[in-house]
């Protein structure tokens, strides 16, 4: 080599401020907000909650199957079970979020640009969760006046107000059970890297889990069983009176969080260590 | 500056990166080569941090990349074409990046415009082409303005257009005092573009040396000897214990050649003027950068076809069709 001398490189440009949880919040949400699936999905999960949410309704009050209902209905909750359909849509985004950054080859400029993997992962899900929640929370309002609308129909009127019994709390859980649906996506997605994976996992847990429970022999404790897995656990949010095996409303959600939270710890730990 | 020490990086039993030592210094283009399989890309992703080393160490700018606070003003890097969502455009994607690291959007628009897609700013990157996707990922290299810059094949895709503005860029960044360091398969390419050579094969290293020692040092010695007197020459030649080619013969009205190994031009043409043969051509044949790459490399290719006519270990490659298929 020659002996000139290398001149110093002085970058002339200057971050704004301090990168950290700030820049990295500001960084996840433009990646969220910048893709039109995002909220196409987000639209199709409302429009399933409302839409399945106002059909249950119509089917418990219109012809032969409008026989008297127990004095036990539980009018406020029934039509929420059709989040059964919507938990999966909202969960498939959770995971689509992180699995699409590794089949894309963009987690390895997010890690470049943010060593401090833990802390995306972390952002990335308040961030997406928050949006869910709110989200989730204008759907189950909706939901819930229009199917106690269309309870209301006809001479025996089984829908009920917001200021009714346990009505607020099942309205307000609904959408925290889908929050927690989104996230346990994250959390799924983070664990596995892969979309199919991640996908069937959450279908699995949340779908087929508490099918397979109905074919064990009772003498199993399958009841016993059943009770804490997830949608089983989360799904008691939306019950106006807890039966016997089950959990109470606020418990079983606590318990289908936990089981996220668990899933999110061993993401976070894999993450640190594994190589991208 | 990047610095390695011992690198080693093993998957299961087999070593990507094997003991690696070597430095890439500031204001200069940096080539780092070596054939498919050497280690290149896990060697990229372990300074970056991406990956972990089995042992050993590497530091950027004589820190752990991990250990520092502003990592795209330190170092940009560009792994992969197109590693963005197919769905974001490549300002949104610009943005996220830089907002990460507290750059805002002036930031961005001002990497758009130095790579040339202002005006595709608001596209998908789903219909972007290899070469586009290639600027954008330059563009997110450069966004931190950083004093380090690692890239890995940034002419993969690239029209001719754009393989010269690549190699200008890297050589401007480099006179501006950065670390610029650069993987490519394309020897030629690195002829043109850099000033040092770090070459690797099976994850070890074979040289770390200046372009122009690499290609002297495994310069083949050949001496070109044309004259209309040949079949003398030749015999003469032969019987001072050198090795001579056959006779190749004339075109265009061109006196007959042959390649001698073994022997100096200037004794060669000394030996011509004692026995009154008149010589038309005497030159070295220097060794392309291919060429000292294949001889280098020889014995450490991860993947090779395997021809059972020919002996598995040295292939040298004729420098006249060298030097076509380089377009050079």
């Amino acid at each position: 080599m020659s002996a000139t001398t290398v001149p110093v490189f002085v970058s002339t440009v200057k971050p704004q401020h301090r990168p950290g949880i700030v820049g990295v919040a500001r960084s996840e949400w433009t990646k969220i907000r910048s893709l039109r699936s995002t909220f196409w999905t987000f639209l199709v999960t409302a429009g399933i909650t409302v839409g399945l949410g106002c059909l249950f309704a119509l089917g418990r009050t219109s012809g032969r199957a409008r026989e008297p209902l127990s004095a036990n209905f539980n009018a406020a909750g029934f039509p929420f079970n059709a989040m059964f359909l919507a938990q999966l849509a909202i969960g498939v985004l959770g995971v689509l979020i992180i699995t699409t950054e590794y089949s894309s080859g963009m987690i390895r400029t997010t890690f470049t640009a943010v060593p401090q993997r833990g802390l995306v992962l972390a952002v990335k899900a308040v961030i997406f969760g928050s949006v869910t929640f709110v989200v989730s929370v204008a759907t189950t309002f909706v939901t819930f006046f229009a199917s106690q609308a269309i309870l209301s129909r006809g001479t025996v009127k089984y829908g009920v107000s917001l200021s009714s019994p346990h009505a607020l709390r099942i309205v307000i859980g609904a959408a925290l059970y889908l929050t927690v649906c989104a996230l346990l996506g994250v959390a799924l997605g983070a664990l596995l890297r892969s979309t199919a994976a991640a996908i069937t996992a959450l279908a699995g847990l949340l779908f087929i889990l508490p099918i397979m429970m109905n074919f064990l022999p009772v003498s199993w404790h399958r009841d016993a069983i059943a009770q804490w897995l997830p949608s089983n656990a989360g799904m008691q949010i939306i019950e106006k009176t807890t039966q016997p095996l089950q959990f109470s409303p606020w418990a079983g959600l606590a318990v289908f969080a936990g089981w996220v939270a668990v899933a999110f710890v061993a993401g976070l730990v894999l993450l640190r260590r594994r190589d991208v | 500056m990047i610095e390695t020490h011992e690198l080693t990086k093993k998957y299961g039993d087999t070593v990507a990166v094997d003991h690696l030592t070597f430095r890439a210094l500031p204001g200069r283009v940096t080539g780092f080569l070596g054939p498919n399989g050497a280690g290149k890309s896990t060697t990229m992703r372990l300074i970056l941090g991406l990956d972990g080393p089995t042992s050993g160490s590497v530091t950027v700018n004589g820190t752990p990349y991990r250990r520092h606070h502003y990592p795209l003003h330190e170092v940009g890097a560009l792994l992969e074409a197109r590693a963005i969502h197919p769905g974001r455009s490549s300002y949104n994607h610009l943005l996220a990046v830089a907002q990460s690291n507290g750059f805002g959007p002036r930031r961005v628009r001002q990497v758009l415009e130095l790579v040339g897609l202002e005006n595709v700013a608001g596209k998908r990157a789903g219909a972007y082409s290899l070469g586009m996707g290639q600027r954008l990922g330059i563009a997110t290299a450069l966004l931190g303005d950083p004093g380090v810059l690692l890239l890995d094949e940034p002419v993969n895709g690239l029209d001719p257009e754009g393989i010269i503005w690549v190699r200008n860029l890297l050589k401007a960044l480099a006179a501006e005092g950065r670390t610029v360091f650069v993987s490519s398969h394309l020897m030629a390419e690195m002829a043109l573009t850099a000033d040092h050579l770090v070459v690797i094969g099976r994850g070890q290293l074979i040289a770390d040396t200046s372009v122009a020692d690499f290609v002297a040092g495994a310069s083949n010695g050949r001496v070109r000897v044309s004259s209309p007197d040949c079949l003398r020459l030749r015999q003469l030649i032969a019987e001072q214990a050198a090795e001579v080619s056959p006779i190749e013969a004339g075109v265009d009205g061109e006196s007959p050649a042959f390649t001698v190994s073994g022997l100096e031009r200037r004794a060669i043409g000394d030996l011509a003027f004692h026995h009154g043969i008149v010589v038309h051509e005497l030159t070295s044949e220097a060794a392309s950068l291919e060429e000292a790459f294949m001889e280098l490399t020889a014995g450490d290719v991860e993947f090779r076809a395997h021809d059972p006519n020919q002996p598995a270990d040295v292939q040298v490659v004729p420098v006249a069709a060298t030097r076509k298929d380089l377009n050079l």
